[in-house]
């Protein structure tokens, strides 16, 4: 039996298989007696057992699909899966020659390259224009998404271009050319702007109105959590501004003075920005306790507003900063025991967020006959109140902040007066389109118009073609300008509208479009987008001009000094995150009773990345990405998830962790990214977990299951054990023909829990008798099994043991996903056989990983389109 | 409570017979934004914080209930709207999946005023327009692609963009005309390549040629558009935009103000509205709230954080009113209101703020030529309930689309509701 996707194959293709097609030889006689003697009983037109048809008498090998049919065929004579046991077997030698038979019309008539031309995909879009133009580029919101094919986003045939996508191009174009060319500057007017404390904004509990002044009480950094500006006030023309302020100390604790820092902030950025990422603007100290006025000039730009920010207040929000919030409550709880009895009486949780909850504390705070009894710091009942305010300060610092607002310390606004702009300057933007116009236009000097445009092109079209121009392309550009000139438009104007052509025209958007060897060019452009996800620096393009690259070493030495440069990161973290599907965690909530924020999970992925790039960079042994003796991880996580308590620095940063050879954490198939991303954060998924790692590191992926099989749902009273839920499968022989290869794996990784933590048995999550939650030792997990060679395996010991032993299967996965993403193409039989040669010759060598990347650069797969 | 369900159930079984009935036959089969539509305009209004359900949802059912709390704004107006309860597309819960509104079971595809859009768009300035009062922390409009919207946060941009100054005319139009030599470049070289390259990449550049050809015809339609004579208003809006956090409300109120405007100058007929709820601290009637928008929504059946809560609501359905006044008084090219033609929706993807649950979604449609005045409730447990997106198909249907589909939704409410 051969499963479902196989039959899916034939159904697509049947039809090109079996008629006459063109290029279609005949079946030779040994191979037409082979498979009338041991394939036809089943596989013949009428039959067809699981929708395989084998009966032919031609086949048509210039198709990929009949190439791909074929060479299942092989891959199952090969590994004795077929014919089945029940069935009359081939001799050794008769099997062993029909292969080879196979084996050399696959090899003969496979191609070497043949990339459907790529468009850029959305990182490599935002990076061009970043590098062509030298700004700061984002993409806009409505950029249409890239689909992922093949395991990545950056395959040729599944980068489409619809007229939404080309029309998003074409704004974005006229975005970039108005950020080059200065349209007219507008006259500015000196204004005085009056702002009263009801004009300005409040958000959160971060300010309030009392006594006819705005009060700040919080620190905190996102803005909308402490900050107050004035809500009706926006900075239309950059320049200097003179700014005056009336303030006071409200209830100073011991007598310190107040800082507030007045900081700059585009009206449009979010409200969530952090304070210390804006421009700070002047900073004033207050102390007196009646309203004082101060006075400063700064420059602000267009789009601006002046951010409000009590730096020094003693109520501090920042939950990277939670030392200081628990010592500031313990200080407030030990001077006053009559607040400590009042939170003691009020509910905790949502409802006594914000000034309502406020209001109800200081009810019980009124009360005569509060209980002070167990208002003492040394209290169980403290404790577990602090221990409890401690798990969300945003919500407590929502309520203590109206406590401040009525006690103290707080700093008062009363009046600001914004009178400008004083001085018109240029603001940034207007700076960076002065200075990009004069690298990218510059002096006519004693050129003639058409020279100077003619060089302006020559010099825009190699930066966003990634490659010379020919004369005929400037040909064509100048054309477009002077026609636009001749309508009586400005050079400048001439040169914005060749921008926005350049960027919409097929030589940008598209990349190496000649078939056969890539050229120079093509080839640094490939090199410098699969390293970096921009297009080639200034360097390579040399390189590239003066024909070095396509010399022996050259290449190789380029994407050695690439990947040195910082740039590369975008090649690690796309490439990792898509091999190993970590880029999932960014949409993953894991269950709260995993202990594992999302923050931590996105930490966790920069350990897969950090370890990857290690692998490279130390030039490390193959069998390293399974067994280890190190990791690079947060504190944290290397504490909560792998268990590790020794030789951690106390840093929050990621660090290198030394492991033991042989355990059960380190390496692909023991990081938490991985099994998180390979479970659903909530549950494991064996099935999920096993069709990974025959994907990603067995390079063996079955075929996707049939659409009339119902997904196993998690059975969370343990009473059934995933286990028995997948005994089904080895009852059903076509269930079994996958599932026997799928289900020891996932089932041996069944130790770890959804973020990878090692555990022994199956959580079981009951209510106890307060109808709290509580979580009890489900069914002990058996994580024993039998892979298909007839290894038995107990658990993830035995299964690293096993991969490492089959370290080539492992290499030979990782260097076809290389070059999948580097190339932009599923890869053809033939450079599959290279790669297999290349992984063996490594092997004989000292089978290190950056000696195995390098050389698939060096390979014909990669130096062909 | 309890006697609230069984007229509930009471209520459906009434109309239990005609549920089961495949309906569509009964339907009038008009084409697209036919002249004969009775609704030829659309706006969805969508609260992201949802609207507290005890206090929205009228006791009784049918025409005869007593306004409820939030509806009370509303109230001038009750032969104008319907109110129904119970309704929703089956989705995932959690703020992820807010956009399921307009977007039906799967948050991404494309959303019911993209659908309309495309039918009603074609004859006017903008195909549609998307807007939000507040900093958008989600997206609500997804067109046939999946791709989600940007939303106009600053009430002086879309005044610009509805009654645009000569000058930003002739630049719009330069862009234009300039933009179509651009393609005629970037088609000659496409051509010239062509001969070049592998069959394969023959269909890549085709698929260039096709996105090239249709970039062609928007432009020609946005610039025959260039010559339509421009609306004129007296509508002046202050100095500032209201894009603080706290002034929300009075973005929204001139949001509806020109979106009034856009309708009567027939510049777009197809509209939504985002309601953001982040740390907005509201004063209303002189009083600022003790707590934020979003803190009130998390009030965990604290009684006055719903009190708080319901008071923004009720803010919001003021505004409500007032564009709903407006369509009264504004009229179209016959001479009628203009809410006549005009369905307005007030929704949420989320029914229930403090728990994150996205389903039982109060919905308020007013105006669009039904017959309107009752609270229709629907037990979403009963056998073959309604969905939310039967109301849709409703929606569009009275809009002369001939649709019977959306997202899970394969009947209408036309029974119910007509």
């Amino acid at each position: 039996m051969i499963g479902g996707g196989f039959r899916l194959l034939f159904v697509l293709f049947g039809c090109a298989l079996f008629g006459t097609a063109q290029g279609a030889e005949p079946i030779p006689r040994a191979p037409a007696e082979f498979l009338n003697a041991y394939c036809l009983d089943c596989h013949d037109t009428d039959t067809g057992k699981g929708g395989v048809v084998l009966e032919a008498s031609e086949i048509d090998w210039s198709r990929a699909t009949v190439r791909n049919h074929w060479e299942r065929v092989m891959n199952v004579l090969a590994a004795g899966e077929m014919p089945p046991a029940k069935k009359r077997q081939p001799f050794g030698v008769e099997r062993e020659s029909f292969v080879a038979w196979l084996d050399t019309q696959l090899t003969r008539h496979s191609p070497v390259g043949g990339t459907v031309a790529r468009r850029l995909n959305r990182a490599e879009y935002r990076n061009s224009i970043r590098s062509i133009f030298g700004i700061g580029f984002e993409l806009p919101d409505s950029f249409p998404p890239d689909v992922e094919r093949h395991g990545f986003d950056n395959i040729g045939e599944s980068l489409i271009l619809s007229p939404p996508l080309l029309e998003a191009y074409t704004l974005a174009a006229a975005d970039v050319a108005d950020r080059i060319i200065l349209p007219n500057r507008r006259l500015a007017k000196r204004e005085t702007v009056v702002v009263e404390p009801e004009d300005m904004a409040i958000s959160y509990s971060a300010s309030s109105i009392r006594g006819g002044a705005m009060r700040l009480v919080t620190k905190h950094d996102p803005v909308m959590r402490s900050c107050t500006w004035p809500s009706k006030f926006e900075v239309h023309t950059s320049g200097t501004y003179r700014v005056r302020m009336s303030l006071s100390a409200f209830k100073p604790e011991h007598d310190q003075p107040m800082r507030l820092e007045l900081r700059a902030k585009p009206v449009s950025q979010s409200d969530d920005v952090k304070v210390p990422s804006l421009r700070l603007l002047h900073a004033v100290e207050v102390s007196r306790q009646s309203p004082a006025e101060f006075e400063f000039v700064a420059e602000l730009h267009k789009g601006d507003t002046i951010v409000f920010y009590f730096a020094n207040a003693p109520l501090d929000g920042d939950r990277g900063d939670k030392p200081a919030y628990e010592q500031m409550l313990r200080a407030k709880f030990k001077a006053k025991p009559r607040l400590l009895a009042a939170w003691q009486q009020v509910k905790l949780g949502n409802p006594i967020r914000g000034g309502i909850g406020w209001r109800r504390i200081k009810k019980h705070l009124a009360r005569e006959d509060l209980d002070l009894s167990r208002a003492t710091m040394d209290h169980p009942d403290t404790e577990k109140l602090i221990k409890e305010m401690l798990k969300d300060p945003v919500l407590y610092i929502d309520t203590i902040s109206y406590e401040h607002f009525e006690d103290g310390p707080g700093l008062d606004i009363h009046r600001t007066i914004i009178e400008g702009p004083l001085r018109v300057i240029e603001s940034p933007a207007e700076k960076r389109r002065r200075e990009l116009q004069a690298k990218l236009i510059g002096d006519r000097g004693d050129r003639s118009e058409e020279a100077h445009a003619r060089d302006v092109l020559r010099q825009l079209l190699s930066r966003v073609n990634r490659k010379p121009p020919t004369n005929r392309d400037v040909d064509a550009y100048w054309q477009l300008m002077r026609e636009h000139l001749g309508q009586g438009h400005t050079f400048n104007e001439g040169v914005h509208l060749a921008i926005r052509t350049m960027l919409i025209s097929p030589q940008f958007l598209y990349r190496a479009l000649e078939p056969g060897e890539l050229d120079a060019h093509d080839l640094a452009s490939r090199l410098a987008y699969f390293l970096t996800s921009a297009p080639p620096d200034a360097e390579l393009l040399a390189s590239a001009s003066s024909g070095a690259l396509l010399r022996d070493d050259e290449l190789r030495q380029q994407a050695k000094r690439l990947l040195r440069a910082k740039s590369s990161a975008a090649f690690v973290e796309h490439f990792v995150g898509q091999w190993l599907d970590t880029r999932r965690l960014e949409h993953l909530m894991p269950d709260a009773r995993l202990a594992l924020g999302q923050a931590e999970l996105q930490l966790a992925r920069r350990e897969s990345e950090r370890f990857f790039e290690t692998m490279l960079r130390e030039n490390r042994p193959m069998t390293d990405f399974i067994d280890p003796d190190f990791t690079i991880t947060t504190a944290a996580i290397a504490k909560k998830i792998y268990g590790i308590d020794e030789g951690l620095k106390d840093t929050d940063a990621l660090q290198r962790v030394a492991l033991q050879r042989g355990g059960r954490h380190g390496g692909l198939l023991g990081q938490a990214a991985v099994l998180a991303a390979t479970a659903n954060g909530v549950h494991t998924q064996p099935v999920v977990r096993g069709v990974w790692v025959l994907e990603n590191i067995l390079g063996n992926p079955p075929p996707p299951p049939p659409d009339s099989v119902p997904a196993i749902t998690p059975d969370t009273t343990g009473a059934n054990t995933i286990r028995e839920q997948l005994k089904a499968h080895t009852a059903d022989a076509s269930c079994n023909v996958c599932h026997k290869k799928i289900d020891p794996i996932g089932l041996a990784l069944e130790n770890f829990d959804p973020v990878g933590r090692w555990r022994e048995h199956y959580p079981v999550f009951k209510k106890n008798e307060k109808g709290q939650r509580v979580m009890e030792q489900g069914s002990e997990i058996n994580p024993s099994g039998m892979l298909p060679d007839g290894t038995k395996i107990n658990g993830i010991l035995d299964l690293k043991k096993w991969v490492v032993g089959n370290i080539d299967d492992f290499s030979k996965c990782l260097a076809e996903k290389l070059l999948v993403y580097a190339t932009g193409r599923p890869l053809s039989y033939v450079e599959r056989r290279e790669i297999a040669q290349l992984v063996r010759e490594n092997e004989l060598e000292k089978n290190q990983f950056g000696d195995l990347f390098f050389s698939l650069i060096d390979s014909r797969a990669f130096r062909t389109k | 409570m309890l006697e609230n369900k069984t007229d509930r159930r009471r209520f459906l079984k009434a109309t239990g017979v005609s549920l089961a009935l495949p309906m569509l036959e009964s339907v009038p089969v008009l084409g697209a934004a036919s002249g004969g539509a009775k609704a030829k305009r659309l706006v969805c209004v969508g609260g992201y914080l949802g609207f507290h359900q005890e206090a929205i949802y009228p006791k009784e059912t049918g025409r005869g209930y007593t306004m409820s709390q939030t509806l009370q704004p509303l109230a001038g107006h009750r032969g104008d709207f319907t109110i129904f309860s119970g309704l929703d597309h089956r989705a995932k819960h959690g703020h992820g999946e807010w956009a399921n509104y307009l977007c039906g079971q799967k948050v991404g595809k494309v959303s019911l005023d993209q659908i309309v859009a495309r039918a009603l768009g074609q004859a006017t300035r903008f195909e549609s327009i998307q807007l939000t009062a507040g900093q958008a922390s989600r997206f609500m409009s997804y067109n046939h692609d999946g791709v989600a919207l940007p939303m106009i946060q600053r009430p002086s941009v879309f005044y610009n963009k509805l009654f645009a100054s000569a000058a930003d005319r002739a630049h719009t139009e330069y862009l234009l005309k300039s933009g179509r030599s651009s393609l005629d470049l970037v088609r000659n070289e496409a051509k010239r390549l062509q001969g070049r390259v592998s069959a394969r990449d023959r269909h890549k550049l085709d698929e260039y040629f096709g996105s090239v050809r249709e970039v062609e015809k928007r432009m020609t339609r946005q610039l025959n558009g260039i010559d339509l004579p421009l609306p004129k208003t007296d509508y002046k809006l202050p100095g500032y935009d209201p894009i603080a956090p706290n002034l929300m409300i009075e973005a929204e109120q001139l949001m509806y103000d020109l979106m009034a405007l856009a309708l009567e100058t027939d510049s777009t007929r197809v509209m939504t509205m985002f309601l953001a709820g982040l740390g907005q601290v509201f004063t209303i009637g002189g009083e600022t709230l003790q707590a934020g928008y979003h803190a009130l929504s998390h009030h965990g059946n604290d009684g006055e954080k719903i009190q708080d809560l319901v008071r923004v609501e009720v803010e919001h359905m003021k505004c409500l009113e007032n564009f709903i006044s407006q369509l009264k008084a504004k009229t179209d090219a016959e001479g009628r209101p203009l809410l006549d033609s005009t369905i307005v929706m007030m929704g949420t993807g989320m029914g229930n703020a403090s728990d994150h649950t996205n389903n039982d979604l109060p919905t308020v449609v007013a105006g669009g030529g039904f017959r309107h005045g009752s609270h229709v409730a629907i037990d979403p447990k009963a056998d073959g309930a309604p969905l939310l997106g039967d109301l849709y198909i409703t929606l569009m249907q009275q809009m002369g689309m001939e649709v019977d589909r959306f997202s899970n939704a394969k009947r209408n409410l036309n029974e119910l509701f007509s």
